[in-house]
């Protein structure tokens, strides 16, 4: 597959960074959409929204969020700093998400 | 990915496009399906063809039916019919699990069981499970599909410079892949709005699932939180002592009607019958408007006092009205079709997709001694081809296996869908062994499966096309109907396919003898 992918673009692209961008495409994008969707759900609650709201809206929405960023996962130019910005928005969520629960918790 | 946009999006739309097509083919079909899964229902379960125009139902005479059907310990329900669902059931968990016994809606006398899954317990789960139980396997690639159909919807956009034009062309050309591209343009602007809600609402249906990180922030509990909080579901734990018998259902009924605006019942369900703390739930039809409202009411069960009515919020009423909108169980003929309609062109939209896939590529390959598009073509036959057959298989075998017919260890409704699923591996090795060809034989094979549908319909039920319409069974009539034009749109795509086939092949003997002479 990698080899019919590139005779039909431009530029010769190796078969490990065609690897490397469909995963990030199928389960980067998904995983940045699920962190941002926790940390939306947690801010919106420390807001005060009800929970079952805070859930839908961002939930919905994610879905969408998902599908730009696989978008942007395919198209972005630079391969290394597109992964970069996928974990860092999913490491940046998830501690957003997770944390208020953490500190309750302790 | 490309060294433009457009580029990067033309391999997104290819790759992603051929990857997840042949999932998306069979979601496709299914929803297809489903948009008419009660009237599949009807042709597959013929104790069901019942004639119910909405009289009114006084369900209080059930009550000693279901106390004595259902053990104590579980709560038991009944089902109220629509025009479309005309058999009145109770449900309730009995030994071999959830089971249900059908009765007339008019004289409450129980009916013959359905002995078929048919739509709503086969294709519908088909839909969003692909029949994969395993770690919800089937659940996840079904949302992955959503989301890729969104993606492939933008991306196909993106790739189009001239989206008006191509709404209006189709050239009938004599090179197969302009054809088809053309063809996949007409589909893709035609639907398209439709593709992208269906898509979209089929994936929030199921947000809970898609998104655990969300739930596990907001809930406690999990996904059962989730349902507790968002669906305000109410309960009381049973007392173990005995109580009261159970009060008049119907005014129970009539009570949440008259708060609903007079919107039908649609299910009624007992919980801890027999004992003190026993209530009653009573839920809408979900035939009245789009949203799939819940709107329960709770009775106390032997006075009928309510005891709690749901409040649903606005946030999730919304979601409800995209789980609506994509269900289309909400009463409306011309939508229907017209959702009948989409979903063919969409299936048509995939399969020519696929099949411009393979054609644009196929000189290419064999000039190069590829093997991919071979692979692709017979994987495309048994996808696409073979999942109608599938379907075709399965409604004769639910014509010819008799009542109570038992193989293997299987009830009847499984050796259905052995036969569906065997028909759909059957049609991948014919795809390969075939190739190009197999699509001539499959249409040839899918329109004698119809005709073929249609007479044992006729033959072991009676209802055929005129007697049914006669005697109100539209949805019989209806199936049957569709079953014909089927066959008729198979006969002549196989006809014109096995010209073109012959054509070119006597074009290329033509051909020969004067190249030599010139050279």
């Amino acid at each position: 597959m990698a080899k019919a992918a590139s005779a039909s673009s431009s530029a010769p692209v190796g078969a490990g960074k065609v690897v490397v961008r469909v995963l990030a495409i199928v389960f980067g994008a998904y995983a940045a959409s699920a962190a941002v969707v926790a940390a939306g759900v947690a801010g919106l609650i420390l807001a005060g929204v009800n929970k079952s709201d805070a859930f839908t809206v961002c939930s919905i929405l994610g879905f969408l969020l998902y599908v730009g960023l696989a978008i942007w996962a395919a198209a972005a130019r630079r391969l290394v700093p597109m992964v970069g910005t996928l974990l860092f928005v999913t490491a940046a969520g998830t501690g957003i998400g997770f944390l208020p629960a953490l500190i309750g918790g302790a | 990915m490309g060294a433009t946009f457009r580029e990067s999006m033309g391999w997104l739309h290819t790759w992603s496009g051929l990857v997840v097509g042949l999932l998306l083919f069979a979601i496709f079909w299914t929803g297809t399906l489903c948009v008419f899964d009660r009237e599949i229902d009807r042709w597959m379960n013929p104790s069901t063809r019942l004639v119910y125009a909405g009289e009114p139902i006084a369900i209080d005479g059930l009550r000693e039916e279901a106390g004595r059907l259902s053990p104590r310990t579980a709560p038991w329900a009944i089902v109220l019919p629509t025009s479309r669902d005309p058999a009145l059931w109770i449900g309730y968990r009995g030994r071999g699990g959830f089971e249900r016994t059908l009765f007339d809606p008019l004289t409450l006398k129980p009916v013959a069981p359905a002995e078929s899954w048919a739509g709503t317990r086969f294709f519908f789960p088909f839909h969003h499970t692909l029949h994969l139980r395993m770690w919800n396997l089937g659940t996840w690639l079904t949302g992955l599909a959503g989301v890729a159909m969104m993606v492939l919807c933008i991306s196909g956009v993106i790739i189009h410079r001239k989206i008006f034009v191509d709404f209006f062309t189709l050239r009938r050309s004599r090179q197969p892949h302009r054809l088809l591209l053309d063809l996949h343009n007409t589909t893709g602007t035609l639907g398209f709005v439709f593709y992208f809600i269906m898509s979209f609402s089929g994936v929030t249906i199921l947000a809970s699932v898609y998104y655990p990180s969300g739930v596990w922030v907001a809930f406690e509990g999990g996904r059962s939180g989730y349902v507790r909080d968002t669906y305000d579901v109410f309960s009381r734990p049973r007392l173990n002592q005995p109580g009261p018998p159970l009060g008049s259902l119907d005014a129970m009924v009539a009570t949440a009607r008259e708060a609903w605006g007079g919107l039908n019942p649609g299910l009624v369900r007992v919980f801890h019958h027999g004992d003190r703390n026993s209530y009653v739930e009573v839920r809408p039809s979900i035939e009245a408007e789009v949203a799939m409202r819940t709107d329960p009411f709770f009775f106390d069960a032997a006075t009928g006092a309510v005891l709690y009515r749901t409040y649903i919020r606005e946030t999730s009423q919304v979601q409800q009205f995209l789980t609506g909108l994509h269900f289309a169980q909400f009463r409306h003929w011309t939508l229907r079709w017209l959702y009948f309609a989409l979903g063919l062109l969409g299936c048509v939209l995939i399969v020519t997709g696929l099949l411009f896939w393979i054609e644009s590529r196929r000189k290419a390959h064999a000039a190069a001694g590829w093997k991919g598009v071979g692979f692709v073509e017979g994987l495309t036959v048994g996808g696409t081809g073979g999942m109608v057959l599938a379907t075709l298989a399965f409604f004769v075998a639910n014509r010819l296996l008799p009542s109570g017919a038992t193989f293997m260890g299987g009830a009847r409704y499984e050796l259905e869908i052995w036969v569906f699923f065997a028909a759909w591996v059957l049609s991948f090795a014919h795809g390969w062994a075939r190739r190009g060809a197999a699509w001539i034989d499959q249409c040839w094979l899918a329109a004698g499966l119809c005709i073929l549908a249609v007479i044992l319909n006729a033959a072991t039920t009676g209802d055929h096309v005129l007697q049914a319409w006669t005697d109100g069974k539209l949805a019989v009539a209806g199936m049957d109907l569709v079953l014909l034009a089927g066959a008729f749109a198979a006969t002549v795509t196989a006809w014109r396919l096995q010209h073109r086939r012959q054509g070119a092949a006597s074009k290329q003997f033509r051909h020969h003898p004067l190249e030599g002479q010139s050279s």
